[in-house]
């Protein structure tokens, strides 16, 4: 602050305007033949120290501007921020909801390739939901890296893993298009690869997506705007007194105006911030953790049905595959619980476990035959068609979360930015209404 | 100086910008990798265990006379429970081609092992087709026939008196011998020559247990089966296979880079069926059934479905050795 710069340009009324390093000679010389208040006898104490009050207050009307416009560039900013972090926290859910459709494609091709085997020879159908699962997944991995550059290094790992797996199963195909039984192996090793590889890196990038959605729907830096506006508070009303004391007059009408305002500014941030919090909560309790069951409740769902297929290729001795279905279905059940949509979604999900029940006990009663038939048809009866009739009808309710959250989020922000603004006006405001009742003291110096 | 000049009020801006965006509205944290899974190399198989002692490994438990008909099974024997229940239930192979694997067209498991337990099942329930399959590994042979899984195992298993401690055997239905499958263009034609090399066998094995105590020199790698070997060899994460010959038969038909070298067995290997050591009256129908088949013609029937083309013409059945009581 000390600058011996030459003649600064009158920022400041500043009556005897004389350069800040020359200030007390000025002041000495001017002191006697100088312009002697005509309040003398009413202001003793400037007639003691006029030079010396005159520094004082030009430093006060400093600290004022400076405190007023701090409080105003600090909301503004921290208001911004709160605004741009609630509009990350939605692309944060985006790329969730991008990693948990990755997650869901590659078990659901899995499922698909497994399936296909399962039938015997090779069925078009499940062939081509196969390759349009894995075309879904290139393109979400590009989509997701450019969305998300933190996810940059994941997503190529898991771009390297999706392309081993296909490699393998090709390599699985080949064999069984030439009734080679190592193509039953290669499938099996894909299979997994694909569980060792792929899927760890997918639960870092949803855990990573879910802790990034999480961290900025936080509404805490948003209070250091009250905090900074009490401090404001206090500087000026600290200001007023010292002034109004040495001045002998009770009210300096600039510096009150200006604590009203920062007052006033408290009490707006206060209940906007109140309000605000009890918003973000709702969202972060309701339509985004919506998000996140139906989600998990999707990637498990197929997970489940891809152990279904998995139990049953091998034959007799899928014991720990159908230990990893029953894992499964109890996760989505206690998701839908999450979930709230009505028993709707847990009827559907229930009667794909009846089938798989069935088909279980097809297999194990020596049924084999009719158990994969079970499990790889496609009409009313089958696991294919129950277990569609449950993903499609998820599949809805999490878009509709998803488009929940996103507009709730939304609709958060308008306000965050009209407040920014508003404390950005309320501290220049301020710091203009208390240089204006410091320089009206100071103005009895000229 | 006078008044604020512009400087501090700038380097106030920065100040704040920088302290909030240290907060987090820089870079996030990149999305971490799991840590590389540190795949320990794959386990040598254990040292062999000192072989049980005894007579005659081939020695089975001779027939209760005249094989009785699927409807005049004695009554409460294990094989009148199978028929009640209405299935056999066999443990076998899916990926051993030729001997017990799945036809990737049909979808159906099929091989020289298979047509054996069809046999059975035709023998006790009068369809050939009243069979359940279960999938099993090398490893699970045993614990799945003593835990009562399966009736009867018949996946290309030895006999051995080591086994016999655990299981009971049929007499023997094929003679086979271990030899080394390599990569075309490889010199080697015993396990001698293979020192330092990689060399798979499945785990749980008699192929393995040879592998580790004939050559001792050679870098022993398990798999859950020999396709698991053959998979292991097409990516070149092994030099060679050790098996018996019609494993080795069956790789070498999938893979025209790998090739069964004209070399001595080295070992024997007597395939046998295996059976819970309890169920010796099914032993005994078993056997009863193996002595038709040899008799018959059934066996050089299979033998030719399945093997001539991969090993030649068949030989005579192996001789049944009988004299085992409890």
């Amino acid at each position: 602050m000390s600058q011996p710069a030459p003649a600064s340009p009158a920022t400041l009324p500043a009556p005897p305007a004389t350069p800040g390093a020359a200030v007390t000679h000025a002041a000495d010389q001017t002191r006697p033949g100088g312009s002697t208040p005509a309040s003398l006898d009413q202001v003793g104490a400037v007639e003691l120290a006029p030079s010396r009050t005159a520094r004082q207050l030009r430093w006060l009307s400093l600290g004022v501007v400076a405190t007023g416009l701090i409080v105003g560039v600090v909301g503004a900013l921290l208001l911004s921020y709160l605004a741009l972090s609630l509009h990350r926290a939605e692309a944060d859910t985006a790329q969730l909801l991008r990693v948990q459709r990755l997650q869901t494609d590659l078990l659901g091709a899995d499922a698909n390739a497994t399936n296909a085997f399962l039938v015997g020879g090779q069925p078009a159908g499940q062939q081509a939901a196969y390759d349009r699962a894995l075309t879904e997944t290139g393109a979400l991995v590009a989509e997701a890296a450019r969305a998300q550059p933190a996810d940059a290094a994941a997503l190529a790992a898991l771009n390297q893993q999706v392309l081993a797996y296909a490699t393998v199963i090709e390599q699985a195909r080949a064999n069984n298009r030439q009734g080679f039984p190592v193509g039953a192996q290669y499938l099996r090793n894909a299979s997994a690869q694909l569980r060792a590889g792929a899927l760890p890196l997918l639960d870092n990038l949803v855990a990573a997506n879910e802790a990034r959605a999480a961290a900025e729907m936080n509404v805490l830096p948003g209070w250091g705007l009250v905090a900074v506006a009490v401090l404001g508070l206090a500087v000026v009303v600290t200001v007023h007194v010292w002034v109004s004391r040495r001045f002998r007059r009770r009210v300096n009408p600039g510096l009150a105006a200006a604590a009203l305002l920062l007052l006033a500014l408290v009490v707006a941030a206060t209940i906007a911030l109140t309000q605000l919090v009890g918003g973000v909560q709702a969202i972060r309790d309701g339509a985004f953790a919506q998000v996140n069951a139906g989600a998990d409740a999707r990637i498990e769902a197929s997970n489940a049905k891809s152990n279904e297929s998995l139990t049953l290729i091998a034959r007799g001795s899928g014991q720990a595959f159908e230990t990893a279905w029953a894992a499964s279905a109890t996760a989505v059940t206690s998701d839908l619980e999450q979930l709230a949509t009505g028993p709707e979604l847990q009827d559907r999900w229930d009667a794909y476990a009846a089938v798989h029940t069935r088909i279980r006990q097809q297999d194990d009663g020596g049924g084999w035959d009719t158990a994969v038939a079970t499990a790889t048809g496609t009409g009313a009866n089958s696991a294919n068609s129950a277990f569609t009739a449950f993903d499609t009808a998820l599949a809805e309710d999490l878009a509709s979360a998803h488009a929940r959250t996103g507009t709730a989020l939304a609709g958060q922000q308008p306000g965050l930015v009209v407040g920014a603004l508003l404390s950005l006006l309320a501290g220049v405001g301020a710091a203009l209404l208390g240089r204006r009742g410091v320089g009206a003291r100071l103005r009895e110096y000229r | 100086m006078r008044g604020p000049s512009r400087r501090p009020l700038v380097a106030l801006w920065v100040l704040c910008a920088a302290l909030l965006s240290g907060c987090s509205l820089g870079a996030e944290d990149p999305t971490p990798l799991p840590a590389p899974s540190t795949s320990a190399p794959p386990a040598p198989a254990a040292p062999p265990t000192t072989p049980a002692p005894c007579d005659n490994a081939l020695a089975s438990y001779a027939p209760d006379g005249a094989l009785p008909a699927p409807d005049a099974l004695p009554p409460g024997s294990t094989m009148a429970k199978i028929r009640s229940r209405g299935r056999l239930v066999a443990g076998v192979s899916a990926d051993t081609y030729l001997l017990g694997s799945r036809n990737p067209l049909t979808g159906a498991v099929e091989g020289f092992d298979i047509d054996f337990v069809k046999a059975l099942a035709k023998a006790i329930l009068g369809d050939e087709n009243r069979y359940q399959l279960k999938v099993i590994t090398a490893a699970q042979r045993i614990p799945s026939l003593r835990n009562g899984d399966v009736d009867v195992v018949a996946r290309n298993m030895t006999i051995t008196c080591d086994r016999w401690t655990q299981i009971a055997f049929s007499t023997e239905y094929y003679r086979s011998g271990q030899k080394i499958l390599v990569r075309r263009g490889s010199r080697a034609t015993s396990l001698a020559d293979l020192g330092g090399q990689r060399v798979c066998a499945p785990r749980g094995t008699s192929s393995m247990e040879t592998l580790v105590r004939r050559a001792p020199q050679a870098v022993a790698v398990g798999a859950d089966s020999h396709t698991g070997c053959l998979v292991l060899f097409q990516q070149g994460a092994v030099d060679a296979i050790t098996g018996d010959d019609t494993v080795l038969a069956g790789l070498a038909a999938q893979d025209p880079y790998a090739v069964v070298p004209d070399q001595a067995a080295f070992t024997d290997e007597p395939y046998g069926l295996g059976f819970n050591p309890a169920a010796v009256d099914l032993v005994r129908f078993a056997n009863a059934r193996l002595a038709q088949m040899r008799a018959d013609g059934e066996w050089t029937t299979l033998y030719n479905r399945w093997l001539r083309a991969p090993l030649g013409p068949a030989p005579t059945p192996p001789r049944a050795v009988y004299g085992r009581t409890r």
